[in-house]
């Protein structure tokens, strides 16, 4: 039995003050026709345990929405959104379950920014890194400096958040939806030298659903999800080098011969928390000289990724498939992607962990 | 209470000191005593202690913010190969501005990893500092 | 059986506080620096304290005496800059040394003398045979209300030696003694963060009259006379002190010089002296003899004959030198200072 994307729905990422996590869930399930008939819910999430002091909160969500059907809580750090899509093709490919709600959600502002630091560093080994002083960033400016000294050029980093932040613009539920330039780059605040603000992700609130069937809609082509996989990395700290991102490399390389796909010609969503990560993936998949030109790639992370749109930790893989279903279906922001494939991709920290979640039209 | 005194007393032989993980199967190093290997997953692994000298191999600057970090940003974090070939990453600690320099001799230091300040336990672990 | 030290090892942070910076700070005549005969102090990082200062004294005191923790049956930790108020530092230090479990272990606390007490009770362990080896460390954040004249001096240091059979040490210890009174110079109550003292009080009827004592019943039960001795280390609270004690006592200045440390260094108190000592035995020739008076405030004094061995010069090389770490240094202000002691007043738990 195959597992089709229905529908979906995403809020605009953004300081949601005035909502909590029950209430981002409520407001794009309400958005979403398609989200009604479903048989079971997952919640990906990364953070409410530390944010809102909240175990389970796949069941509080449901509740919260109104429904009565099974329900829980998918967390595998900043991939738990692609984890949740996985399972939910899982769940409708064996017959548990018919039609799977999908809803990402995440708050990332309910403290101070140097609290959600410390919360996004958990993604981290706390005892031996996290305690140690290690955090995202600073496996970020290492791996950069790697890059760096074995010849790419720091525009490479500073025009891939420039290509992303064009991208956004269109994007209604992105976060940042303006352009920067070069210029910028130069006043950008250091989080952890050579590696800039400006490389990093925009942190804010977000919900995005993705509805999973068992049926495609009558009469349209809902994409399938013809690929789901996932590769655990080592340790940044046990690798020959930090930028070595062998689980991504991997696994995209692995999907891409499974389907005969090729990234340039597909819709394609890059883990991008740090403008680093994906121009070592590219360059370890072979697309890339120290040049970095970006342009022999039709749809690549036309959302903004993570560094425009955001990244809404446990949720962005759930914005990432919702994306890619808009891109080949009606359309993201009056764009679309008439590409045979989409392809989602994520990781949490530095590839300690990699997923990657393929859908064909 | 933040920090909890019996997780940091379980760990502490790998904050206190260097072990190296050697396997028997695969012959691979790996920082920290562990009961498998990381790389081949083999549990014949004995381990042996780092001398605490090594290389700075590369290190950067770090200004970024997390609860209760103002007292020591910045702050360089650094990739430390060991002298018994084995890498490891740490914060570099005892360095003056514009002081640190890849190729730099470094060992292992204790120092204070986190406190629950002003009233609870402290945790201690390796550091390193140029020698 | 006959005691000697079988390794020492010493710390000295690498940044410095100029004597100059706080008199201006806080309104002293530019020339206090020189009456107290200070130049600078050393000052820890944030992340140290007296734990991991003694921690790095101790490692290279077990190098150079080629022992390894399961060597070792006694840890004393001399020290009035405790992390805790309650808990032994030792207990940490000994376990991030790898040092065994059936072992004494406790944090001694005499003001600045601890740790040479802490030495005179490893010589009775070793000598009743109820010790092999002990560890003896002297470590201290010193802290000094800011602004008072204490902020001249306080500093942060750690020394450690290894303690055990004298056959084959770096030094033996011929001899030693302790004088105690009940003396109020200088004390902390409980909660309160800084260290009290009596000022002109801490002089002549504290630190003079016991040292001067403690010398005086060493040379008394020994027999041994002040030309015996090659050099001489005292308590060091400032660099006038001990050019003072010598004085008094009739040794000539240039054997005092060669241990002075405070003028670099600051008061580095349960390390003060023993730092001087650790400084001899990496440079004074073999066979020398070296009066040493500790002085600890409340008030007591141990004072030690030690006689240098043939081998403490080979020994030396095998760790940093006392002489290299007062010399890489790194200036700091008071700001940096504050930060790095702890001296703000900052919300905390957050």
């Amino acid at each position: 039995m195959g597992a089709y994307v229905v529908g979906g729905a995403a809020l605009k990422i953004d300081r949601h003050f005035e909502l909590g996590y029950k209430d981002l869930a409520y407001r794009v399930v309400r958005d979403c026709p398609e989200c009604s008939d479903v048989d079971y819910v997952i919640v990906a999430s990364a953070l409410p345990e530390l944010s809102a002091h909240q175990v389970d909160l796949g069941i509080h969500v449901v509740q919260w929405i109104g429904r009565r059907v099974p329900a829980l809580r998918v967390e595998s750090g900043e991939s738990s959104g692609l984890a949740a899509v996985d399972l939910a093709a899982s769940l409708v490919s064996s017959g548990r379950a018919r039609r799977v709600l999908v809803l990402g959600v995440e708050k990332v502002t309910e403290y101070p920014t140097y609290t959600a630091n410390y919360f996004y560093s958990l993604t981290l080994d706390y005892e031996y890194e996290v305690l140690r002083g290690i955090s995202p960033p600073a496996y970020a400016a290492l791996a950069m400096k790697e890059l760096m000294n074995s010849g790419v050029r720091r525009e490479c980093f500073s025009g891939w958040a420039i290509r992303m932040h064009e991208n956004a613009v269109s994007v209604p539920h992105a976060m940042l939806r303006f352009k920067i330039s070069l210029e910028s780059f130069k006043d950008s605040q250091v989080l952890a030298e050579p590696l800039t603000l400006y490389d990093s992700f925009a942190s804010g609130d977000g919900a995005a659903a993705v509805v999973v069937s068992s049926k495609p809609n009558e009469g349209d082509s809902s994409p399938e999800i013809v690929y789901s996989g996932a590769e655990v990395g080592l340790p940044a700290y046990l690798r020959d080098r930090v930028s070595d991102l062998t689980a991504s490399v991997g696994l995209l390389r692995r999907a891409a011969e499974r389907l005969g796909l090729d990234l340039r010609r597909a819709a394609v969503e890059l883990h991008d928390s740090y403008t680093v990560y994906p121009i070592a993936i590219l360059k370890g998949l072979g697309y890339l000289d120290d040049r970095c030109d970006l342009g022999g790639f039709e749809y690549l992370n036309l959302s903004g990724g993570l560094k425009a749109r955001g990244h809404p930790v446990g949720a962005t893989g759930v914005y990432q498939v919702y994306e890619i279903f808009k891109l080949m279906t009606d359309g993201l922001g009056g764009r679309t992607a008439p590409a045979e494939y989409g392809l989602a991709h994520s990781m949490s920290g530095p590839d300690n962990s990699s997923r990657v979640v393929v859908l064909r039209r | 209470m933040r920090l909890s005194p019996q997780q940091f007393w379980r760990i502490r032989e790998n904050q206190y000191r260097l072990f190296i993980t050697v396997c028997g199967s695969c012959g691979r190093k790996a920082i920290l005593k562990r009961p498998v290997c990381p790389y081949c997953g083999s549990d014949r692994v004995h381990h042996v202690e780092s001398s605490g000298l090594g290389v700075l191999e590369s290190f950067t600057k770090v200004y970024y913010r997390r609860n209760s970090s103002e007292d020591d940003l910045p702050k360089f974090i650094g990739v430390v190969r060991l002298t018994e070939g084995v890498r490891v990453v740490g914060e570099i600690v005892g360095v003056g501005a514009d002081e640190l320099r890849e190729g730099m001799e470094v060992e292992a230091v204790l120092r204070r990893y986190a406190s629950d300040d002003p009233y609870g336990v402290i945790y201690y672990g390796i550091k390193f500092k140029p020698v | 059986m006959e005691v000697g030290i079988r390794g020492w090892g010493a710390y000295i942070p690498r940044f410095r506080l100029s004597a100059l910076e706080v008199a201006a700070l806080w309104g002293y005549d530019g020339r206090l620096p020189k009456a107290l005969g200070m130049v600078e102090k050393s000052v820890a990082e944030e992340d140290e304290d007296a734990a991991t200062m003694g921690w790095y004294a101790a490692r290279v005191a077990m190098r150079r005496a080629g022992v390894s923790g399961d060597d070792i049956d006694a840890v004393f930790f001399g020290t009035e800059s405790k992390p805790y108020a309650v808990k032994p530092s030792a207990t940490i230090v000994a376990d991030a040394l790898g040092v065994k479990r059936r072992k004494l272990a406790t944090d001694l606390e005499f003001a600045c003398r601890a740790a040479g007490e802490g030495m005179r009770i490893s010589v009775g362990l070793v000598k009743s045979g109820l010790a092999r080896n002990t560890l003896v460390i002297g470590s201290d954040t010193a802290q000094a209300n800011p602004g008072d004249l204490l902020d001249f001096t306080a500093s942060s240091g750690a020394v450690a030696f290894v303690v055990g059979p004298a056959s084959g040490s770096a030094a033996v210890i011929e001899a030693s003694v302790s004088y105690v009174t009940d003396t109020p110079d200088f004390w902390r109550r409980d909660r309160s963060p800084y260290p009290e003292h009596a000022e002109i009080f801490t002089g002549e009827p504290a630190y003079f009259h016991h040292i001067v004592s403690a010398a005086k019943l060493l040379m008394e039960e020994t027999g041994l006379r002040v030309e015996d001795f090659d050099y001489a280390v005292f308590h060091q609270p400032n660099g006038r002190f001990p050019l003072q004690v010598a004085r008094m006592l009739g040794i000539p200045q240039e054997k005092v010089l060669p241990g002075l440390v405070t003028p670099h260094v600051g008061n580095t108190y349960n390390a003060s002296a023993l730092l001087g000592l650790a400084k001899l035995l990496e440079e004074a020739r073999p066979r020398s003899r070296v009066l040493l008076v500790t002085f600890g405030s409340g008030a007591g004094s141990d004072a030690f004959s030690i006689v240098v061995q043939d081998s403490a010069p080979e020994l030396a090389k095998m760790g940093p030198r006392v002489a290299d770490m007062m010399n890489s240094r790194v200036r700091v202000s008071y700001s940096e200072y504050s930060k790095f002691r702890g001296l703000l007043l900052k919300n905390v738990g957050g």
